[in-house]
């Protein structure tokens, strides 16, 4: 594509950003305590955050907002005594604690097909991750193009749902102190403001990361008939949650699976063999003593590790246990997408390639490079391959984001 | 609900510092002779200290006990040492735990509410006390104890609460002892008296002979590859096979290698194979590590427990199960000869 196409792509985009900055469909969503975070921005010419920015209240943010148009918007999960000081002496106070799920940090079989790659250099294209080094020409300047497609965000929602059950059931924080963000992309955030929580230090907001995730499970002391008695028992005190949480993944959760079901959650076959046996023998009133204990080590854990990645939230490690982090802010627009930073009450019924769009308008004509087929407000589109297209603003402006598509000819 | 006695075991409680306060004690009243029992059992503490003294001890005076911990406090805020300080507050929160674990459970309850506002219950259950803690308190002491059954994912956690036995408790007060102590010490050195000089001298003189430093510093300036840990052979092999590794990994082998004696040209050699290599943005970043950016200050790569949370610990050998810290892993490796590796 030639540059000034590009060029003009971007001023597009532009626009439509800041139209809707401008008009009353922007609502920003405003951190507790704004004047005490600091705020950082992506604009869409130099590609670098300007950071160290504070507001007296929501309106002189919004007016900022409007008058400079940003690509990305941002603020800091803590709360400083000086947000605009550099680094070492804004003076932290608390943080609140934040998790965040990203399509990107998970193995999904379905970005093979959507996530392409493109060399810098001579422009040749390809399908899946990118190559250390260009197929043709061996450059190594590669940009990698994501796409977000509904089973990326299904698994994002159900590493979500799981994360948000694990909070209020272990942790016991109200749901009033949870709140849950689409970014407008890959995924989801979620922000508590629980008050002992939002003085966690670095160490304890991992050991957060660690529970959740599944990290450091004490794989020796388990013994999985000893657990199911104690479920069974209903006197849950030498085991921890986790335990129970991974016997009931083993055992007890729907008898009637399939081994399919098994061996599509991840168990390999000599564990599906393992675990139907062990289901048949508990229903028929078996005799399970020490059935665990005579497997070898290696397979013991093995079965554990597959049971403990079914139950885990995979979260990013880096972002939950920075306590200086700068986080998209609600209602503004991402600027990969177009899509809105939405709040989201229903997680369970949340539709985000819906309720995400913001900007809407005419069709507009583009001329769209590749694009597999997409939902987007309701309809679908494409597949696209090298054509020009009359589209809805919402849905021209997401293939603009997306790179996939640019404003007039080739 | 507290006397003196208590003070004498427990003498971090708010309680105690308000009676000690009440007797408006002078930095004249110090240098007398009635207060040289005070002044010698406070040196007794930190001599103890020193030596890694373990035993319990019982007081002879109350108020020679009492008083006798803050006179150290203030003597070793005058020396600044910050490992004289640590030694000092492990001995004091070990000392602690010696008396807690001897309490009923109802007081148990009671002082770890009154000195730490713990969030804590009594449970009614079978013949051993046990507890139920709010995860929140439980977790300021806890991450500072390096067990697998403490950590939180091997406990059991039900709407926010944890269950724990009495040693438990008494174990996590005891991190919370030495955390209080530690808070006490001024941050920067203060004004030294000059009547305080001769004691003050002879304490530094104590420390200087009774403390090793284990800094990282006694590492060959000259980097030995072969004595890499298993975590920093994976980074570097994952980047000469041209895949990605993430910022916390970049990271990680940076200021490992910095560390032990790599310049800066070597770093990004290590770096030029990595898909994404950018000369400007690379050299930024190194220097931001080596301390010449940003906050300046030299960093150190993140420890064993942090690098598994961060999955960048790979292929663990039987070396990585007795320590800590990639370093400490480098350290040992040079010192018990590289013959010995697996």
């Amino acid at each position: 594509m030639r540059p000034e196409s590009r060029q003009r792509s971007q001023e597009y985009i532009r626009s439509r950003f800041n139209e809707y900055y401008r008009s009353h469909t922007f609502n920003v969503a405003p951190p507790t305590s704004i004047e005490r975070r600091e705020f950082g921005f992506l604009h869409f010419r130099e590609k670098i955050m300007i950071r160290h920015k504070s507001f007296k209240d929501v309106d002189m943010l919004r007016r900022f907002i409007a008058l400079t148009t940003p690509s990305d918007i941002y603020y800091s999960s803590a709360y400083y005594r000086n947000p605009e000081a550099e680094m070492n002496k804004k003076g932290w106070i608390k943080a609140d604690v934040v998790f965040d799920i990203d399509a990107d940090h998970l193995e999904i079989p379905c970005k093979k097909e959507h996530d392409t790659w493109e060399c810098t250099t001579c422009g040749t294209r390809g399908k899946g991750p990118p190559p250390p080094t260009c197929r043709k020409c061996k450059g190594t300047k590669i940009r990698d193009e994501t796409w977000i497609c509904e089973s990326c965000l299904e698994k994002a929602k159900s590493e979500t749902l799981k994360l948000y059950g694990m909070l209020t059931e272990d942790f016991g924080v109200e749901e009033g102190h949870l709140k849950v963000n689409f970014t407008g992309h890959r995924g989801y955030h979620i922000h508590v403001d629980d008050q002992k929580m939002v003085q966690f230090a670095s160490e304890e907001r991992k050991e957060l990361t660690d529970y959740v995730s599944g990290t450091g499970f004490d794989y020796d002391s388990f013994n999985l008939e000893d657990v199911i008695r104690e479920i069974s028992k209903n006197s849950g005190l030498k085991y921890s949650t986790w335990s129970h949480r991974v016997a009931e993944e083993i055992l007890s959760t729907s008898p009637g699976h399939k081994t399919s079901d098994l061996s599509s959650r991840g168990y390999d076959q000599r564990t599906v063999e393992f675990i139907s046996d062990l289901r048949m023998k508990a229903s028929s009133g078996g005799f399970l003593h020490n059935v665990f204990k005579g497997m070898t080590k290696a397979f013991r854990r093995r079965l554990l590790e597959i049971a403990i990645a079914n139950c885990a939230s995979r979260v990013d490690t880096v972002v939950t246990t920075d306590t200086h982090r700068l986080i998209r802010l609600g209602g503004t627009l991402n600027g990969k997408t177009g899509l809105k930073v939405v709040e989201v009450h229903d997680l369970r019924g949340f539709d985000p390639l819906t309720e995400s769009v913001a900007v809407r308008g005419p069709p507009i004509t583009v001329y769209v490079e590749e694009s597999p087929r997409f939902r987007l407000g309701g309809s679908e589109y494409g597949p696209y391959s090298q054509e020009y297209k009359e589209l809805p603003t919402e849905v021209a402006l997401f293939l603009l984001c997306k790179g996939r598509a640019v404003i007039g000819g080739e | 609900m507290f006397d003196r006695s208590d003070f004498a075991r427990y003498p971090f409680l708010p309680a105690a510092a308000k009676y000690v306060q009440a007797l408006n004690i002078t930095q004249q009243d110090l240098q007398t002779a009635e207060f040289s029992r005070v002044n010698e059992r406070a040196k007794m503490r930190i001599r103890r200290a020193l030596a890694g003294a373990e035993t319990r001890e019982v007081a002879e005076n109350d108020d020679v006990e009492i008083l006798s911990f803050p006179r150290a406090v203030m003597l070793l805020d005058y020396v600044h040492d910050d490992l004289a300080d640590r030694r000092f507050a492990l001995y004091e929160a070990k000392q602690a735990y010696g008396f807690l674990i001897s309490e009923t459970g109802e007081r148990l309850v009671h002082l770890a509410s009154a000195a730490f506002s713990w969030d804590i219950q009594p449970l009614v259950s079978g013949v051993e006390p046990r507890f139920k803690l709010h995860f929140s308190d439980y977790l300021r002491c806890s991450t500072a104890i390096k067990e697998a059954r403490l950590r939180l994912i091997n406990r059991r956690l039900e709407k926010g609460y944890l269950t724990l036995t009495k040693a438990e408790a008494a174990r996590l007060l005891q991190e919370e002892v030495m955390q209080k102590i530690l808070s006490r010490f001024s941050p920067s050195p203060p004004a030294i008296p000059e009547q305080e000089m001769r004691m003050v001298d002879e304490l530094r003189e104590l420390i200087r002979s009774k403390t090793r430093r284990p800094l990282f510093e006694d590492v060959p300036r000259k980097m030995t590859p072969e004595a890499m840990p298993p975590c920093i052979r994976w980074l570097h092999e994952s980047l000469t096979a041209g895949k990605n590794i993430s910022h916390m990994g970049r990271f990680t082998l940076t200021s490992f290698l910095l560390n032990v004696g790599a310049t800066r040209d070597e770093v990004f050699e290590y770096f030029r194979a990595s898909t994404d290599f950018d000369m400007e943005k690379s050299r930024y970043q190194v220097e931001h590590i080596e301390g010449l950016r940003g906050v300046k200050r030299k960093y150190t790569p993140p420890k064993c427990d942090t690098l598994r949370t961060h999955g960048i610990c790979h292929n663990p050998d039987r070396l990585c199960s007795t320590l800590r810290h990639p370093l400490i892993y480098y350290r040992r490796r040079l010192k018990t000869g590289l013959a010995a590796r697996e």
